[in-house]
């Protein structure tokens, strides 16, 4: 039986507190093995715990699942890594999977994820690639591309993600679902795994901005009564922040058309200077990264893919001084940004520069350095890591060639709830993109590209 | 490859074996451009006029939570 939508399922079990359970089970059990067939998930909790079925619960009905990266007490968080195959199941949850559980909600498994979430592509040779919904010969993205699938297909409401560079925004855009990244610090990161903690971040992937909105209410109550903002949004009008692929652009303009149309005041800005920020990302994340795994490096080497274990290599070599230069960037960037962003409420962007690449493919658009598929995938969304603001991956449509589309709206700092409004409205112009439409002999174009 | 990158993939293996890392089965050529992008880009904002005051930022940024935010 399909997922009921979240409003729906939250509604049944306001009169039916019982009936949470069902939903859960229906949920877990209609998952195949890795989430079916196109692995979204590593491990499957097929009898998740019971929610205590106190109607009084916010969230009594939601189903989410958690990137494995996350602990959910008796599973094995890998990472997306055969070094932790065989490593002890979590004695705990991680504290967003207690705090969601408290409320209600249940947890029917854990989502497959790019090798410690050092990719873009959710190519993982590990546990298999996980591939795009709406054609399963491009990628989904990542890092955390098992659970914007999940959601893409409707298997849960809510997937918990973790987005260092965009690993929550990208692969929301690629599957057509909502990827939020919070302010930093504001949802603890007690219980994640492997993470670059100087800029990694929790993330939420819900199927539209109503739902995030929901289970945001659920973990950040607001304390007060939400300010009067209005609908300024600075939109980048131009390749100062690179160069993006011309379906995409033209999506995006098209998508700037359709919100002024519909009331918001537009503004086109440029964003110089932050296009570097793709570099400083890959120095902390690489060098944090690399200080967490000192001794795995060493002693479980040949379980690492080696593209993975090559960039924590470099995390290894590079000198304090170039580590320390591109923390000092961030304050930098960081002050040039607020200053373009005053005027505004929000600033709008292209999430990704490119349409979801055919798996095996590299990311590249003309002006972008050879060879590096990860700086054209993240290029707009890690500048927000970088500086520690918080930003969101809203659905745009689909494209000429059925392919979903994304902008990214960046909020100020601790205004988080702001940011959803803003979203909000602007879900409410371009429209909702449905449940992946699963094409008709996907399941052959998998079989192909594994033969 | 070129002898440059050649040369530059050789610099890598023997600063990773120093490192006591194994650098078998790595791309090194292609691990060596990445770190020299990478350094190069960084390197070239120390000019800019603000980088001299600049002081590192960790996370979560000192400030990054506005206290009258509706959170």
């Amino acid at each position: 039986m399909p997922l009921p939508g979240l409003s729906a399922a939250l509604e049944t079990t306001r009169n039916e507190p019982a009936q949470a359970r069902a939903i859960a089970l229906d949920a877990a059990r209609s998952l195949g093995a890795r989430g079916g067939e196109f692995n979204s998930f590593i491990t499957v909790v097929r009898d998740p715990a019971p929610a205590v079925e106190r109607s009084s619960d916010r969230l009594l009905g939601c189903v989410f699942s958690a990137k494995d990266n996350i602990d959910v007490a008796g599973t094995i968080t890998t990472c997306g890594s055969k070094v932790f195959a065989d490593a002890s199941p979590a004695a705990d949850d991680a504290w967003i999977v207690k705090t969601l559980k408290n409320a209600g909600a249940q947890c029917i498994g854990k989502n497959n994820m790019h090798e410690f979430a050092l990719g873009a592509t959710g190519e993982n040779v590990a546990y298999g690639t996980t591939f795009n919904p709406w054609d399963p010969t491009r990628g989904v993205g990542g890092s955390s591309g098992g659970s914007a699938s999940a959601v893409a297909l409707r298997q849960v409401h809510l997937s918990i993600g973790t987005d260092s560079g965009g690993s929550v925004r990208l692969p929301a855009c690629f599957s057509g679902v909502v990827g939020f990244k919070p302010t930093p610090g504001v949802l603890p990161m007690d219980g994640v795994a492997g993470a670059a903690w100087t800029i990694d971040c929790l993330g939420l992937f819900t199927a539209n901005v109503v739902d995030l909105r929901t289970i945001w209410s659920a973990l950040r109550p607001p304390a007060m009564a939400q300010r009067h903002h209005q609908r300024r949004i600075g939109y980048l009008g131009d390749d100062s922040m690179g160069r993006v692929a011309a379906p995409v652009w033209s999506h995006y303009l098209a998508a700037v058309d359709a919100l002024r149309r519909g009331g918001m005041n537009m503004t086109p800005i440029s964003l110089p200077g932050l296009g570097d920020c793709p570099f400083i990302a890959m120095t902390l994340a690489y060098s944090e990264i690399a200080s967490l795994s000192h001794e795995l490096l060493r002693t479980k080497a040949n379980l690492f893919d080696p593209r993975i274990r090559g960039l924590m290599c470099l995390g290894e070599i590079w000198s304090s001084r170039h580590y320390v230069d591109a923390q000092r960037l961030r304050a930098v960037f960081r002050q040039r940004f607020a200053e373009i962003q005053k005027p505004f409420d929000t600033v709008l962007t292209p999430t990704v520069a490119v349409q979801p690449p055919r798996i095996g493919v590299s990311a590249h658009v003309d002006g972008d350095p050879p060879t590096q598929g990860l700086y054209t995938l993240m290029r707009f969304t890690v500048a927000f890591n970088v500086i520690g603001y918080p930003a969101i991956s809203v659905p745009s449509g689909l494209d000429g060639d059925g392919l979903p589309t994304g902008v990214q709206l960046v909020g100020r700092p601790g205004q988080d709830a702001v940011l959803l409004d803003v979203a909000r409205c602007v879900e409410t112009v371009l429209g909702v993109t449905p449940a992946a439409a699963v094409a008709s002999g996907s399941k052959e174009n998998i079989v192909a590209y594994r033969e | 490859m070129t002898r440059e990158l050649h040369q530059a993939a050789e610099v890598l293996r023997r600063a990773l074996e120093a490192a006591g890392l194994d650098p078998g089965g790595l791309d090194l050529a292609e691990l060596a451009m990445i770190k020299a992008e990478t350094e190069e880009r960084i390197a070239g904002h120390r000019t800019d006029p603000e980088f001299g005051s600049a002081k590192p930022v960790f996370v979560p940024p000192d400030g990054s939570i506005d206290p009258g935010g509706t959170g």
